[in-house]
């Protein structure tokens, strides 16, 4: 056994570039439409990479404003939702909160002007003085890795088990935490949510200069991945949470299932495909449908549909939900959780956003969208430092 | 049936020694390797102690990777195991690395050095210093990516972000794994290397630190923690050995209470403690390694939570709390409390107490006291609780 199995999803929300109504963003999806734009956050003209795909507007007033930042909010928003929706009966001791997120990311904006009159050696020589001393004392609570988690584990009464898991593949690591805590019974219900952002300086700055994140310098310039042109991947950013039953708790309130596995093979860059592809293997139930990585790397994008076209045969289905949302780091997991489920039942599967010329390879890339009448999909993310995640997605 | 995790392997590096015997002998003399910070200027700071790793390590950059490796391979060597790398899992306790101070310093440069961020300037200035803030250096995961591909593992690997908890919560979740069969081998543990200016600030800042310099676990003196640095891993596997220790119970709960405070009822620290020892059976337990922070309500709610759960048997357990030694590693502290547990159980030493003299009546306790004690246990509790409320306690017994 290498999965916990499979659990159902009985509640979701989510907050992505292309909306926040599921439905409303399958249909873009299919659409073909991509959130790819001029860098709405900050001016990145000088930067290598100088769009995103952002999250429109901000979140709701809260008093939690003190203490975590607009993701973790976003985050914090969809997981109360995502409990609301799904009508389970679990709480307390029996709720168990699981999140995901990318990991810390600096607020110039608190140490812009603490830094500012510092002289900087090594030795941090005069620093308190010279400005740490002005910090907020509330400042460390922005950099509590578990500060959403708390908080929205106060917000909806949840007391039970319950992680942070970190890194680009933070959604596919928290799913499947909360699958084993179905499992062993520790919760009778999970609450999973993940959020993170690609869009901010120092993660653009690292992308960019990798390689890995697109240069073209307008939206109409991105060539899709699996395209013989691609080069490189919009960052991104999202938010959202699914509520994870057993299924025979669930019942009729089963939205879709889900079993998710991930791992880490130690690459400074992207894991490598056969990495993503075992983990394919070990879920995979004659699925004909993959929710690729979409890295938008001829070689990279090449080597994933060789290593995944073992696993499911060279004429499975290849979408790339991200090639219209953007690059969803640590949130992607679960945004796949939510959409893919979404188009199955909806019997409709999303065109690949703009890719015109597939590059030559197993797998077949969707360049249109068509109906389907699978019932099941794989999805897979990758992330930096190697890290990998997979999916299962099932509906009734 | 759940499958049973036995412990193959230990390691650590810390304070007070570069490998787990040799921190474990100098923690039984009763020793502690607090100190007043002297590699960057605490002029003014909150508090300006630590518990500083004075051993060369190998990266610079990322001392939570120089750490965690140094711990992992004693570990991994000490286990002896083998098995198909799918079968291997990696559970690392770990916070988002920092780049330097001095990379920090100089980013902000790059941003015009001004009181407001120029993205202008940052987007060509600060180009040179793109790899400083690469995933490899930055991100939560890159230890226990790092770790996996360093041991072979190619099953679940997990890293948990989860504060002062992590590292416990990442042997909750390998022996989960190992139970459920997801794997038969696991690397867990968890790293801390938070001895720089940003946290001892940030912590300094929120009021958590002692401002008397002084980690004094249940102590009438205490007035907060002191943070150290280290790293603690165990080899756990499905197979035993000659292992003599295996890992019977484990727990995580949620205060679902307050962002830095613990409930005052210790609720979630008990249940937590509850569920460990449920989830063990009939087990006696002997010694507690308490989460023990050196905080003024985190001790009392914690001394009364144990004395809750404990009830009758209390006489006959003693409890002592590494922190008095060690400082505070934040993800790697619930890592180094379950060695010390483990070395109750497998040698009969029960590691005291350092910085313990005048125990609080609001914490009364069988403390252990000055040096070690030897005794036979059976079974040791490990609690580890974490800012935001969240609690994992596990049970190690001697095998049967």
């Amino acid at each position: 056994m290498t999965h916990a199995g499979r659990m159902a999803v009985t509640g979701f929300a989510l907050r992505t570039p292309l909306g926040d109504d599921a439905g409303a963003v399958l249909r873009r999806l299919l659409a073909g439409e991509r959130a790819a734009a001029p860098n709405a956050h900050f001016d990145a003209s000088t930067y290598t990479c100088r769009l995103a795909a952002t999250i429109p507007g901000a979140p709701r007033p809260t008093k939690h404003r003190k203490f975590v930042k607009r993701m973790g909010l976003f985050g914090m928003e969809v997981g109360a939702e995502a409990l609301a929706r799904s009508g389970t009966p679990a709480n307390g001791a029996r709720l168990g909160l699981f999140c995901g997120y990318g990991g810390l990311r600096a607020h110039w904006d608190d140490l812009m002007p603490v830094l500012e009159k510092q002289a900087g050696d090594e030795r941090a020589t005069g620093a308190w003085t010279q400005g740490f001393s002005l910090l907020h004392p509330f400042w460390m609570l922005f950099h509590l890795s578990n500060n959403a988690h708390a908080l929205l584990s106060i917000d909806v009464g949840g007391k039970g088990d319950g992680t942070t898991t970190a890194g680009s593949n933070a959604g596919a690591q928290a799913l499947r935490a909360a699958i084993v805590a179905l499992a062993v019974g520790s919760v009778d219900a999970a609450l999973v949510f993940a959020y993170d952002s690609l869009v901010e300086p120092e993660t653009l700055l690292s992308l960019g200069m990798s390689g890995a994140a697109t240069n073209a310098p307008t939206p109409a310039a991105v060539v899709a991945p699996y395209d013989e042109r691609a080069a490189g991947i919009v960052p991104g950013e999202a938010a959202a949470a699914v509520v994870l039953e057993r299924p025979d708790d669930a019942g009729d309130r089963a939205i879709s299932f889900v079993s998710a596995a991930a791992t880490a093979d130690g690459a400074v860059d992207f894991p490598l495909p056969r990495t993503s592809a075992s983990l394919a293997a070990a879920l995979s139930a004659g699925d004909t449908i993959v929710d690729g990585a979409a890295l938008a790397s001829p070689a990279r994008d090449a080597a994933e549909r060789a290593a995944l076209a073992d696993v499911l045969g060279p004429s499975a289905t290849l979408l790339a939900l991200t090639a219209s949302t953007g690059q969803l780091g640590g949130a992607t997991a679960v945004v796949q959780a939510i959409l893919l489920g979404e188009a199955l039942r909806a019997g409709a599967l999303p065109p690949i956003a703009g890719l015109e010329r597939p590059s030559e390879g197993p797998l077949r890339p969707l360049v249109r969208a068509e109906e389907t009448r699978a019932r099941s999909a794989l999805a897979l993310s990758a992330g930096m430092p190697g890290l990998a995640g997979v999916l299962r997605v099932e509906v009734p | 049936m759940k499958r049973r995790v036995f412990v193959r392997g230990r390691g650590a590096i810390t304070p007070l020694g570069e490998t787990w015997p040799a921190s474990r002998d100098a923690l039984a003399e009763g020793r502690s390797a607090v100190g007043p910070v002297r590699h960057f200027d605490v002029e003014g700071y909150p508090s300006q102690v630590a518990a500083r790793v004075p051993f060369p390590l190998e990266e610079a950059e990322d001392r939570r990777l120089a750490l965690a490796r140094r711990a992992a391979d004693e570990a991994w060597a000490e286990a002896k195991v083998s098995a198909a790398p799918e079968r291997i899992g990696v559970f690392v306790g770990a916070e988002s690395g920092r780049a330097t101070y001095g990379t920090i310093f100089a980013l902000s440069r790059a941003a015009g050095g001004g009181a407001r961020f120029d993205h202008a300037r940052f987007g060509e200035e600060a180009r040179g210093l793109a790899t400083s803030v690469h995933a490899a250096a930055v991100s939560p995961a890159a230890v226990a990516s790092a770790l996996a591909a360093r041991i072979g593992a190619e099953g679940p690997v997990e890293t948990i972000s989860l504060a002062c908890a992590s590292g416990a919560a990442a042997i909750v979740s390998a022996t989960q794994a190992i139970r459920l069969g997801l794997c038969d081998v696991a690397l867990a543990g968890g790293v801390g290397a938070d001895v720089d200016p940003f946290m001892l600030v940030g912590f300094g800042l929120l009021g958590a630190l002692s401002t008397r310099g002084l980690s004094c676990p249940f102590d009438v003196r205490r007035d907060g923690f002191v943070v150290g640095e280290g790293a603690a891993f165990v080899v756990l596997a499905a197979e035993p050995g000659d292992t003599r220790a295996e890992i019977v119970g484990a727990a995580r709960t949620l205060d679902a209470h307050h962002l830095t405070a613990p409930d005052p009822t210790g609720d979630g620290a008990e249940r937590a403690m509850r569920g460990a020892i449920e989830d063990a059976g009939r087990v006696n337990i002997g010694y507690v390694q308490a989460h023990g922070t050196s905080t003024q309500l985190n001790d009392a709610v914690e001394a009364a939570a144990i004395r809750r759960v404990l009830g009758d048997a209390l006489p006959d357990v003693n409890v002592g709390a590494v922190k008095g030694a060690l400082g505070h590693w934040i993800a790697g502290a619930g890592a180094i409390g379950f060695l010390c547990a483990l070395e109750a159980v497998e040698e009969g030493v029960c590691l005291p107490t350092a910085g313990l003299t005048e125990p609080d009546p609001a914490c009364v306790l069988p403390h252990v006291v000055g040096a070690a004690l030897r005794k036979p246990v059976e079974a040791a509790l490990v609690n580890a609780f974490a800012f935001g409320g969240a609690n994992a306690s596990l049970v190690v017994s001697r095998c049967a």
